[in-house]
């Protein structure tokens, strides 16, 4: 469901099939573990049994003996690491940690740590040959937990850590808090002295995975001049090329990184952990290399992110939100690097707030290191938040959507970092959400109940690159460097085909390798149909200008003489009216110039933040605990919708996302830290059968700094269900559960008294 | 001038300012400015002539990865914040 | 995965023959456990023994009294698929529809998930609840026993090296009687039961007493369960919501259960008492309906 005006486009806002649709649906998609190459062998890893232990020795010559074994890697095999942090296209990476994460040199930091790899001439091969490599390991205690870890007595992951205080001081003893911040502003002492009502809770989330279909792959072939080239699944080929070059100290113009269908990445696919081992793997055997995870070691050695702890105190006097107190820490994983940042920055955002300190920290424990998952850090945050205005609005007795309304922000409104908001969607979405259908029905029947939430995600431009060749029939060639994730192959198309003002089918994309396109930042942070569009827009600028100039030679006057609209070029005098469509003018290319070519390359700024509040409606078996969802309706503030199925569909699957974090999703450890549950089986995700029918509500407020309104919609969606269903839970059952997942283990356990 | 919002852990070497109007034609020159006010202050924010990793500078809202000298204008918001990535 | 060979013998003699090479040997059926456990390096076996081209184990007949004779091996979707097995035994096909979905019900049979012997089977309380009876043969001949008495711990069966389970042996029902199975999942598919539970109710002929009640129950013990007691508790009662309670409530009392991540001991202790309790009003629902 939309909620637009007439709309000003033609192709903009229409839903033709994504251009990559027959190939996923017919199964020729090519995806990285389909890589097929002459030679080619397998590399497998061997990974640590344990979460915390020093390595001690490691003895591969059994390994190097075993039948079809071509080649054994360790740490050593790497080029010394500098300690130093680096720049490279998503967030600052510490290169030693990087490298450390690929394998481990000294210390194994969590159970499934990668130690060594071997490559083999079939897979089993290197399974078996994994067997023969003896590790010594001297094994230490590990921790767990995120509150646990931060104990003065807790185990240390480095001697060498300290904490990091914003003001560059570091704390006198080692720690396992990597790092400190803080928001502040008014008195908040006096702020709770003065409110009407205080709730206070401590939440907490557990460490939970993006769960993409496709596990971490990659094919790497070591050529004889010295060139690497690596097939591979990710958000950033340019970004693995980074990496991978920062690792194994090669120029970065001498690795080709081609980026092969992407079964999904949720942020999870942005980090390096299979392309360098390849890479030595096959200069070591001097064959291509094909090394494949499995699903236990996607759970147990990819980028989950954090379990938290969130101790929160919000005050309301007179209906006005006056005070938030709330201590944020977040798991890192194995090396610092937690969303925490993002989190406390994003928490309040959906409202204007005058008193409020908010500290961060950043934790290290024995779980695998952290990466982005949807909007990274801020689902946490909501979920504390969002719970907690829940309670202050049944305690004032107010609609909790009114109090939403009452105290949100808008234009100018300063987020806790003191920035002044620009034109946003927050007040939009709880008037959709007040006067939708589903918040006017009753919500009826026993154990049943109805809960609401908002959230916030701040979404990111960065750099884009695309070339758009003009082919002798008329259509386009889209050449583009973002990887598809998330259709974005047809809402880039379909800008470049609204700018030329030609149908959306003539306009070819491909997503191209590092050696084929100007360099592009991840496809993450909801950016790519805003900042990829950018290009695309301007590309077609590019070509619109040429194609004036073109026909222009033609009837020998002045580019500026003729106009460009509607896929034609029109010369008007006041005798006569003279037009070339774009077909012809492609067509004639050859004796008018050349071939035609538009570029656009970028660093988009103006992505405007994204909003949204959602409404749920649950059913809890009282006797199982099991939480049935009925209903579900998500509003967002989605700029332009390029392509409106799309839209949906990202909503549709950040909510499911936030569902199973709700009700099911957990990384389930026991005390040696060994996740139980590393399979999808026991690993709850939700299924089809889980999840009704999620209605999205578009409300399009354009976003200015766009020039189609674009703003980013992918991440936004996984920020309010945490909470919306908690409240939902709070509403059916009068208990209020603070700790996710709200499991039936869990809700039964409540509901009975049982533990 | 430009409007420099100081993050509340830098607020000790600003005299505890959680705002401070300052002149300054580029990020550099401005960052400078306030460091002349609130010593140790330019050393937090830019590390080996560029925006330390750990942070990232918004101006008018607005973080990207800016060069130093990017040009300010007049009435400009500038800010420290975190450093954040996105899924 | 280490490598193996594969057999696949065309008769029982054949098979038995190979069972006593002396090499270790592993049965293949549906394979949907075995070759998951073999690639995760959790079994291991010289020698892959493929029963799906053994007459016997395919075969399925139901007699004119009424008994159900399955091949160990027979697929569990031929098993639902034939009309009149699903009207006389709904409480079977409660399990075999429940097991994995279309594609693993078209290879796992209830042989395979027994002999896996894993205390979450979906069949094995079916099939305790229906009074079911298994005939396992060897070189050295048959022999029969009641399906409770086949399991002895977490993937331990009764079958001894040289022996085979030929067949499951669904008696006539008794009139009077319905029969129901459910499971506990967290969520609607794909998943495994955190506990389970099987239930027969038989009433007298008037409908108002009960005659006697079956209750098994899954994953609250090393083995899947029988509640003796819950006969115990209900015998002579009328079909109610309190008498039920009390059958219940022996469910929980019998039940032995862990905590791990599928679900806690206090939970399940909990669900054994809530399942039984559904599962006997299931069965009377059924009953009912058949009269
Ligand atoms: C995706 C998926 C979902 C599943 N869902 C469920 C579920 O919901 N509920 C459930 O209970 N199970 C489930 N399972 C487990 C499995 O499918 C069942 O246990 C199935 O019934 C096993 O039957 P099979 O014929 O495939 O056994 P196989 O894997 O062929 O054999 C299992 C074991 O029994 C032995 N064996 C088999 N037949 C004989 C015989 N006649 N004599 C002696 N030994 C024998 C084998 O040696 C092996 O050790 C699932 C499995 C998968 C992969």
């Amino acid at each position: 469901m939309t909620t637009t005006e007439r709309s000003p486009y033609k192709v903009i806002g229409t839903r033709p099939i994504r251009p990559d649709g027959v190939e996923k649906v017919t199964g020729k998609a090519q995806y990285g573990a389909d890589v097929r190459l002459p030679g080619m062998i397998h590399g497998r890893l061997l990974r640590s049994p344990h979460a915390h232990a020093y390595i001690r020795r490691i003895d591969t010559s059994a390994a190097e003996k075993m039948p079809g074994v071509l080649a054994v890697l360790t740490h050593h095999d790497f080029p010394a690491a500098r300690d130093e942090m680096q720049e490279l296209g998503e967030g600052a990476v510490n290169l030693k940690e990087l490298s450390d994460n690929i394998l481990a040199s000294d210390k194994v930091l969590y159970r499934g740590h990668a130690v060594a790899a071997v490559a083999a001439l079939s897979p089993h091969q290197a399974e078996e040959a994994l067997k023969k490599i003896v590790v010594e390991y001297e094994v230490l205690p590990p921790v767990l937990d995120v509150m646990d870890a931060m104990r003065p007595d807790a185990p240390l992951l480095s001697e060498t850590r300290f904490t990091r205080e914003m003001t560059g001081q570091k704390s006198e003893k080692p720690s396992n808090i990597a790092s400190h911040l803080q928001f502040k502003s008014g008195d908040v002492e006096a702020a709770f002295a003065e409110a009407d009502a205080i709730v206070e809770r401590d939440y907490t989330t557990k460490m939970v995975h993006q769960g993409y279909i496709e596990p971490h792959n990659a094919t790497a072939s070591w050529n004889a001049d010295g060139t690497i080239t690596i097939w591979t699944s990710t958000q950033g080929p340019f970004v693995v090329r980074a990496q991978v070059a920062e690792v194994l100290r090669h120029p970065i113009s001498t690795i080709r990184v081609i980026p092969m269908e992407i079964g999904g990445g949720f942020g999870g696919k942005i980090p390096i952990y299979l392309d360098p081992v390849a890479a030595l793997l096959s200069k070591k055997s001097g064959r291509p290399v094909k090394v494949l995870m499995s699903r236990t070691d996607v759970f147990e050695a990819s980028g989950p992110t954090s379990g938290t702890h969130i101790a929160l105190k919000v005050g309301v006097k007179d209906g006005v939100i006056t005070a938030v107190k709330a201590d944020l820490a977040y798991e890192a994983g194995a090396y610092a690097g937690s969303p925490v940042g993002a989190g406390a920055l994003m928490m309040l955002s959906p409202y204007n707030i005058e008193n409020f300190q908010i500290d961060g920290y950043d934790v290290v424990v024995n779980k695998p290191k952290t990466s982005a998952y949807r909007a990274p850090g801020a689902p946490a945050a909501a979920f504390a938040i969002e719970s907690a205005l829940d309670e202050l609005a049944h305690k004032i007795g107010a609609d909790p959507l009114e109090l939403r309304k009452k105290n949100t922000a808008r234009e100018g409104t300063r987020r806790v970092d003191g920035t002044a908001f620009p034109r946003i969607g927050h007040e939009e979405c709880v008037d959709a959400a007040l006067n939708s259908a589903h918040y006017r029905s009753p919500i009826e029947g026993p154990n049943r109940g109805r809960g609401v939430a908002s959230g916030y995600w701040i979404n990111a431009g960065m750099q884009s690159s695309v070339v758009a060749a003009v082919n002798t029939d008329g259509t386009v060639n889209l050449i583009e460097g973002s990887t598809d994730i998330g259709g974005t192959r047809a809402s880039l198309a379909m800008q470049l085909a609204e700018t030329l003002g030609l149908p959306f089918d003539v306009i070819r994309p491909t997503v191209a390798d590092t050696d084929s396109v100007g360099y592009n930042d991840v496809t993450g942070g909801s950016r790519t149909t805003f900042a990829s569009g950018m290009a695309v827009h301007e590309a077609g600028l590019d070509i619109q200008r040429q194609m004036r100039e073109r026909a222009a030679k033609g009837w020998g006057v002045a580019a500026d003489a003729v106009s460009y609209a509607d896929g034609r070029v029109t010369l008007k005098t006041d005798s006569e009216t003279k037009e070339l469509s774009f077909a012809e003018i492609a067509k004639k290319a050859a004796s008018t110039g050349g071939p035609i070519v538009g570029r656009g390359s970028l660093t988009a700024r103006g992505a405007g933040a994204a909003y949204a509040t959602h409404i749920v409606d649950v059913e809890v078996d009282p006797d199982t605990g099991k939480v049935t969802i009925l209903r579900y309706t998500a509003v967002q503030d989605v700029g332009t919708a390029i392509h409106p199925s799309y839209v949906e569909g990202q909503i549709q699957g950040g909510v499911v996302q936030g569902i199973g974090w709700a009700l099911n999703e957990e990384y389930y450890y026991d005390d040696d830290g060994r996740m139980a549950n590393s399979s999808y089986l026991d690993y709850r995700m939700p299924t089809a059968l889980d999840v009704p029918m999620i209605d999205a509500v578009l409300v399009e407020v354009p976003n200015p700094g766009h020039p189609y309104g674009v703003r980013g919609v992918g991440e936004v969606p996984i920020v309010p269900p945490l909470a919306a269903i908690a409240n939902a839970i709070a509403d059916a059952t009068g208990h209020r559960f603070t700790s996710l997942p709200m499991s039936p283990r869990r809700v039964v356990e409540e509901l009975h008294g049982l533990s | 001038m430009a409007m420099v919002i100081v993050p509340a852990p830098l607020r000790d070497l600003c005299g505890g300012a959680a705002r401070l109007d300052v002149a300054g034609a580029t990020l550099e020159e401005l960052l400078r400015n306030v460091d002349a006010l609130c010593p140790g202050f330019y050393g937090r924010v830019i590390e080996n002539g560029q925006v330390r990793p750990e942070v990232a500078v918004a101006i008018n809202g607005e973080a990207a990865n800016y060069p130093l000298f990017e040009p300010l204008s007049p009435g400009s918001e500038v800010t420290i914040i975190p450093a954040i990535g996105g899924g | 995965m280490e490598a193996f060979d594969y057999l696949a013998p065309h008769s029982l003699l054949e098979a038995y023959a190979a069972l006593g090479n002396g090499r270790r040997s592993l049965m293949l059926a549906g394979g949907t456990d075995v070759i998951v456990q073999l690639r995760e390096d959790r079994r291991h076996c010289d020698q892959l023994i493929d029963l799906k081209h053994i007459p016997e184990m395919m075969s399925m007949k139901l007699t004119p009294e009424g008994r159900l004779e399955i091949g160990a091996a027979k697929p569990l979707a031929e098993i639902y698929e034939d009309g009149e097995i699903a009207r006389r035994f709904p409480a079977l096909i409660d399990s075999a529809t429940i097991i994995g979905g279309t594609a693993i019900q078209s290879r796992a049979s209830f042989g395979g998930n027994l002999c896996n012997a894993s205390p979450a089977a979906d069949s094995a309380p079916a099939l305790m609840a229906l009074a079911a009876r298994l005939v396992i043969g060897s070189s050295r001949g048959t022999r029969e026993m009641p399906v409770e008495e086949f399991f002895l711990g977490p993937g331990r069966n009764a079958l001894q090296p040289d022996e085979l389970l030929l067949q499951v042996i669904v008696p006539a029902q008794p009139a009077h009687s319905g029969a129901f199975y459910h499971r506990f999942i967290p969520r609607n598919e794909m998943d495994i039961a955190v506990a389970s539970a099987g239930a027969r109710i038989t009433l007298d002929a008037a409908g108002e007493r009960i005659e006697s009640v079956r209750v098994a129950l899954g994953a609250v013990a090393a083995t899947p369960l029988m509640v003796a007691g819950a006969n115990t508790a209900v015998v002579g009662k009328p079909p109610t919501a309190e008498t039920f309670a009390l059958a219940g409530q022996a469910a929980a009392e019998l039940a032995t259960p862990i905590t791990d991540m599928r679900g806690s001991i206090a939970q399940r202790k909990h669900l054994a008492s809530v399942l039984t309790v559904r599962a006997l009003e299931g069965a009377l629902l059924r009953l009912r309906e058949n009269h």
